[in-house]
């Protein structure tokens, strides 16, 4: 197989549009990593195509964390190396494996479900917002999003600007091993494979909108960065992809182009 | 912004500062900015031109506006005094923007 890269580090989103949090060993099922954005809260105000209530409206929303109560039953499903034997699909974890509790920018830790957390965000919200639960992953175009330290590098140099790599909410961060930034715009269409068996599909560019301006330490925004990708670089940075196998990921993990 | 104002008819250009510089570009009624500079062989930063990416957020320096729409501004960026030039029309003459903020 044609080694083309490394897995860097593999994200995750208990709560979209929140901060994210990086793990190891990690299931990817045919809907994303598992535990990806299992949790979103939607606004009565925001359109029905698009119902949810994001850090764009409310910057202080990516300050908010969250963490799964039993994080190891949340990483793989309990009987996926027999399911893999059989060459099956292994069954995802019911509901109550994704208990998960909110950690608030002041400190103060409440489950998902706690009245508070959202009586604490509708105070600079708009319309009316509830608390969303799916195991289909409530994530925007595709299953997986992945970005490269080569196109940060790049941006970095022709922005003069420090971007931090967490802006751009990735699920996979990887480290192409000779190429440069943007490479990942070129495998469109391409199958990859990533560790010992998740195959995934380069679908699309990745567009990008105004949530890689905010800051995720301090929620402070700076246009400028989505600025010049949109008239350097036609609005997009990263790529998505779907899954045609699932199978686990770790850091290390080596990329192989398969066609 | 004052969406209670009414364009007086006699708004016809605006201002926008893109690269450093100040360029006058001429405001027909019904445009919007975007649109305008565009015309105007100006390069600003743009993208789904329908309120919801807010890649064109520009910061109003003078002047009012009003949007057609917002699906991405927060009440944040708005008391801070951006806008999006795609969703935007002069209400006044003396409208201002600096789209390098």
């Amino acid at each position: 197989m044609n080694r083309i890269g490394t897995l860097e580090s593999v994200w995750r989103y208990p709560v979209k549009s929140m901060r994210g949090e990086s793990v190891e060993d990690v299931f990817v099922a045919y809907t994303g990593v598992m535990g990806d954005r299992l949790y979103a809260i939607s606004s009565s105000d925001a359109p029905a195509e698009f119902p949810w209530h994001t850090n764009r409206e409310q910057e202080e929303f990516i300050l908010y964390g969250a963490r799964y109560r039993n994080q190891q039953s949340t990483l793989k499903p309990l009987a996926m190396e027999a399911a893999f034997k059989e060459a099956l699909n292994p069954p995802y974890p019911t509901a109550d494996a994704f208990a998960l509790e909110i950690v608030t920018p002041g400190g103060e830790t409440l489950d998902v479900e706690d009245p508070a957390f959202l009586a604490g965000l509708s105070d600079a919200a708009s319309g009316e917002l509830r608390l969303h639960f799916t195991q289909k992953n409530a994530v925007d175009c595709r299953p997986l999003s992945l970005f490269s330290l080569q196109t940060l590098a790049q941006l970095q140099r022709e922005t003069a600007m420090d971007i931090d790599k967490r802006r751009f909410r990735a699920n996979f961060y990887v480290d192409w091993s000779n190429a440069d930034g943007f490479y990942e715009n070129e495998l469109v269409n391409r199958r990859l494979q990533i560790g010992d068996r998740l195959e995934i599909m380069v679908r699309e560019l990745d567009p990008r909108c105004k949530s890689i301006t905010i800051d995720p330490d301090t929620a402070e925004t700076q246009p400028r960065i989505l600025k010049h990708i949109a008239r350097k670089h036609d609005g997009f940075a990263g790529v998505y992809a779907a899954v045609l196998t699932e199978g686990t990921v770790k850091p290390g993990d080596d990329i192989c182009l398969l066609d | 912004m004052n969406p209670d104002s009414n364009a007086t008819g006699a708004v016809s250009s605006f201002h926008a500062t893109l690269d450093g510089i100040e360029h006058k570009v001429s405001w027909q009624v019904g445009e919007v900015m975007l649109d305008c500079m565009l015309d105007a062989d100006l390069d600003p930063a743009f993208q789904c031109q329908d309120g919801h990416c807010g890649t064109c957020m520009v910061l109003l320096k003078r002047g009012e506006v009003q949007m057609r729409k917002n699906n991405v501004l927060s009440t944040r960026d708005l008391e801070r005094g951006y806008i999006l030039l795609c969703q935007s029309e002069p209400l006044t003459d003396d409208v201002s923007v600096d789209c390098d903020d």
